[in-house]
């Protein structure tokens, strides 16, 4: 059986597909995104594997028109209500009408021709199909002499049906091609533009009309997919026509979060706004919190399943549920099945030696050996290892109000004694800080073994929490897992389950591969990786010190105005390429009230550092530390204040730790 | 029978240890500067009234660095067309038919542009010469180019508009740098994928370190496709390069007549080469379209190898 989770990139899917792939999405979900009725332009904002290409390919005629194959193109139209066309921006190969020689305005004067006759042909490829499909008397006199009004080109007016319009367009296509080409050798831009800005793809909505009164209130919808493709001066064009184009002809782009380059438009630079020129979707943002994403994406992996598995084998059900094929790390009796198959050499005395170590070294002046000792007796005698760990962990966190350290440790004991009979309630400080932190501790604990077993990820739905409604991560992991599975002779969806440790290998490899392999981009996103390994490394430290400062640790807060240029301009393509994600709702400044930033982690990496899934807490950055991970200039910075961190993180008991920031950095 | 053009072209292997009676003499001799042994051997051995560094500024020399062996050119601005003016402003009332260039420590835009422009200026025929390495300096982790922009463009003047109705595919020039691949495939990700593997190798070591080093460029790497479309071509013969391509590229034509088709050489500079030499011959053949890619360097590792293991010439006829 072949891997029914690969990866299968937008460009493999076909037009049937695109349709089949979206039916289980809905298409009243699809129209709220698009919203193909609007009067302005829209620009669809997302991450890789967002879905913005099958989105955009959603509405192009050719899917359309198959999605209705019992009635004609005209019908389909009708049906429809717009008419819309797909572009893919990389298929201009845009960055030849930069490099050229000569003034730049013309050069980006004949890239907006040439983004004009791509639209026009795609329309004219839809119109010839329109009227090839129908009966329909379509006037084509009156087409052609709406748009020749603003065509300045003696070959445009032999002209006698769409067809032959189209032909014009491929062939002033193609001159154009020649020029650029010719350009490179002789220094010389021989083209002659056959019309002026706009009054081509502009002027085709009025001429539809022309052609075809029925198609009176049937607007034109131009998908541009990939719009980072386009530069600044390029990015100006697309401005302009969605300036003059309002009202009768309207755009849908897509591109990453922060792929638009400016809002303003050519000539007198004037920019579009938002609200009033277009508007913006943020689709990652809306896929995250889709509140059916697991049911969508349990049916979705279903379906992949028993579409590539030989169902007449018999071997497998009609029906699929991907979450009983994995098993799944079990929390009961303290974790002990996980810890359990971990190699200590002596875990329990190097648990204890950290906190005996830091308490020792840097308590209450006049604590002595024997206090010290008696204190790790009475939070650890009797306890499993990870209750062990939290109660280290809830010393630390209480010692302040605490009277006296002996007095602490065994109201800990107490409390852990209780929870261990299930005596406490859920809203009991020890119970509450269990149920936050014990991922945490475990994860150390997998991390002091001997045998350095990785901290477990597995089941189905944590991997749909670590795919933050990107279907494309999902398939990322599951393929791994199949391919992992099959490797070790186990049948997925099989009897056997897939063990938790097969499961997180896959885990740790997509993190591998997101982060190494799946975005290279240039100088851009280098920088950006370079930037989350840095945040990774702090977040790590976090996770494993003695005193952890935030549960699952993830998440970062700032202030937006800490950040320095450079730190802004990578942390905007760390959230380009989706390395990490913005959380909306931000948190508000516990001594300002200002709303600061949140950054999160994107959990698909998570495993390769060892770090949560799930986000809780978050740790709040100071412009220093802040700058200091986002702007490589501030690397050595950085790996002081880490080491600063590190040590007042594992070091809770020592009374100052000096230059760091202490009241802003929690 | 029919005889296949590419394989009528001259070629031969060079003793490493004779360069100077095997090589020239030439009137000009041009080398791209860089600080590999292998460059800088056959610079000092060939035969030749003028020797030219090509001081490419994705090396990032300073002027302090510069060789003292030789005349050299040295372009401030990246772009493809401004270097190669440059080069051949510094060429100018020199007989261009006896003329050698050492295509090694080239970048591969220039190279590829280099080709063309010398065809449009007339040239009929050239010698040009590639060293191969005993062995990359970090076998599969060797670092080839350590910054690019980010933008993947056509090689200025070697690109042909697609057509809309055309699929998009792309003869992908496998070699070590993954990023580059990785960069391309994102810009093409409409693309069919055609990966072809540099076999034989320069050294059968290197074919093992291009697979492990390729199969870190992303999604691509894990599709099926890149599996199922796997073509091989040698990594030191251009011309046997340029006729693979032209079996591959009138396959995919064969199979769907409007296609666009994207050629992006990132393996050897022989490869560049063969590109190169194959769009000038062949880009108006076809009813599909045919463009050149590549990503935009901005840095370029100096050093990347150890030793020469074999010198070859070939001699490119228009």
């Amino acid at each position: 059986m072949d891997n029914p989770f690969s990866l299968v990139r937008a460009s493999d899917y076909t037009n049937e597909q695109i349709n089949s792939l979206w039916v289980e999405l809905g298409e009243n979900i699809i129209d709220t995104i698009i919203e193909p009725k609007l009067k302005i332009s829209k620009f669809i904002l997302g991450g890789k594997g967002s879905g913005k290409t099958h989105l955009l390919r959603y509405y192009s005629y050719p899917v359309v028109r198959l999605r209705n194959t019992e009635l004609s193109g005209l019908e389909t139209i009708k049906k429809q209500g717009f008419l819309a066309v797909f572009l893919r921006a990389t298929g201009l190969d845009a960055a030849r009408f930069e490099t050229g020689s000569g003034s730049n305005l013309k050069w980006t004067q004949l890239f907006a021709i040439y983004l004009e006759l791509r639209l026009a042909e795609a329309v004219l490829n839809s119109l010839c199909d329109i009227a090839a499909s129908s009966d329909e008397n379509f006037n084509d006199e009156e087409f052609i002499k709406e748009i020749g009004d603003g065509i300045n080109n003696k070959d445009f007016f032999e002209c006698s049906n769409v067809a032959d319009v189209r032909e014009w367009a491929v062939n002033e296509k193609k001159k154009i091609d020649e020029a650029v080409n010719n350009a490179a050798f002789t220094d010389t831009l021989d083209v002659k533009i056959p019309f002026s800005l706009g009054s081509l793809c502009l002027a085709l909505n009025h001429a539809l009309y022309k052609w075809c009164p029925n198609l009176k209130h049937i607007p034109v919808i131009y998908l541009i997919d990939e719009i980072e493709n386009f530069s600044v001066e390029q990015q100006k064009v697309v401005n302009t026509l969605i300036r003059y184009g309002e009202g009768y002809i309207t755009f849908r782009i897509s591109g990453r979060l922060y792929s638009r380059k400016t809002s303003k438009t050519l000539g007198d630079g004037e920019e579009n706004r938002e609200g009033s020129e277009y508007k913006i979707t943020q689709l990652d943002y809306m896929l995250r919190n889709y509140k059916e994403f697991n049911n969508f994406a349990k049916r979705f992996i279903s379906k992949r399943f028993l579409a590539t598995a030989n169902i007449n084998e018999g071997d497998i059900k009609a029906s699929f549920d991907p979450s009983l094929s994995m098993d799944v790390v079990s929390s009961n009796d303290y974790f002990l099945g996980v810890i359990e198959k971990l190699d200590f050499e002596d875990i329990e005395a190097l648990v204890k030696s950290k906190f005996h170590n830091a308490l020792y070294k840097n308590g209450k002046s006049g604590v002595l050996l024997k206090e010290v000792d008696e204190i790790v007796e009475t939070l650890t005698v009797g306890f499993p290892l990870i209750l062990q760990k939290l109660n280290f962990l809830i010393f630390c966190k209480r010692i302040n109000k605490a009277d006296s350290y002996i007095g602490l440790a065994h109201w800990v004991k107490e409390q852990a004694s209780l929870h261990m009979s299930n005596s406490l309630d859920s809203k009991d400080y020890y119970f509450v800080s269990y149920s936050h932190y014990s991922y945490d501790l475990l994860a150390q604990i997998t991390k002091e073994s001997k045998n350095s077993v990785d901290f477990p990820y597995a089941g189905f739905d944590t991997f749909v929490k670590m795919s933050s409604g990107n279907m494309r991560s999902l398939l990322i992991i599951l393929g791994r897992l199949f391919a992992i599975a099959k490797f070790k002779g186990v049948d997925f969806g099989g009897p056997e389950k897939l063990s938790v440790e097969m499961q997180t290998e896959a885990a740790i490899e997509s993190a591998q591969f997101l982060y190494e392999s799946d975005s290279n981009f240039g100088e851009a996103s280098d920088k950006a990786r370079e930037a989350v390994l840095r945040l990774a490394q702090l977040l790590r430290t976090a996770r494993y010190a003695l005193n952890i400062p935030e549960v699952s640790p993830i998440t970062v807060s700032f202030s937006d105005s800490d950040l320095n240029e450079t730190a802004r301009f990578v942390l905007n393509n760390a959230l380009n390429y989706s390395f990490v994600f913005e959380i909306s709702s931000g948190r508000p400044d516990r001594n300002s009230q200002r709303i600061n930033r949140k950054i999160q982690l994107n959990p698909l990496l998570s495993p390769k550092w060892g770090l949560p899934v799930g986000r809780r807490g978050d740790l709040s950055l100071n412009a220093e530390t802040l700058n200091s991970i986002f702007d490589q200039a501030h690397y050595q910075e950085f790996k002081l204040i880490l080491a600063k961190l590190r040590d007042k993180w594992n070091d809770p008991f020592k009374k100052s730790v000096p230059e760091v920031d202490q009241g802003e950095l929690f | 029978m029919i005889i296949n053009e590419y394989f009528l072209y001259y070629r031969r292997s060079i003793d490493v240890d004779s360069i100077n009676c095997e090589l020239g003499p030439f009137d000009v001799f041009v080398s791209a500067y860089n600080s590999s042994d292998r460059v800088r051997t056959v610079f000092e051995d060939v035969r030749a009234s003028r020797k030219i560094w090509l001081m490419h500024p994705e090396y990032k020399y300073a002027p302090i660095e510069y060789p003292d062996n030789g005349e050299y050119v040295a372009p401030e601005e990246r772009n493809e067309k401004s270097q190669v003016e440059e080069l051949i402003q510094a060429l100018e009332g020199t007989d261009f038919n006896n003329i050698c260039i050492d295509i090694t420590g080239f970048m591969r835009h220039v190279l590829i542009f280099l080709i063309a422009k010398l065809k449009f200026i007339g040239v009929k025929k050239l010698k040009v010469v590639y060293s191969e390495p005993k062995f990359y300096r970090s076998q599969e982790d060797t670092q080839f180019s350590t910054v690019t922009s980010g933008t993947v463009g056509p090689v200025m003047g070697m690109a042909q508009g697609s057509d809309s109705e055309g699929d998009d595919y792309l003869l992908l020039g496998v070699g070590y740098d993954h990023e580059l691949i990785g960069e391309v495939v994102n810009n093409k990700d409409s693309a069919k994928v055609y990966p072809i593997f540099s076999f034989p190798s320069l050294s059968p070591d290197m074919y093992q370190q291009s697979a492990l080093r390729a199969s870190k460029s992303g999604d691509v790497a894990l599709e099926k496709i890149w599996q199922v479309n796997k073509r091989f071509f040698p990594a030191n013969d251009p011309f046997a390069i340029a006729s693979i391509l032209s079996d591959v590229v009138k396959e995919v034509t064969y199979k769907d007549p409007k296609a666009n088709i994207y050629i992006s050489p990132l393996s050897t500079k022989v490869q560049a080469l063969g590109f190169s030499f194959f769009w000038l011959k062949e880009s108006k053949k076809y009813s599909s379209s045919l463009t050149i890619i590549l990503p935009q360097c901005i840095t370029y590792s100096r050093e990347t190898s150890s030793g020469i293991n074999r010198l070859w010439e070939y001699q490119i006829e228009f």
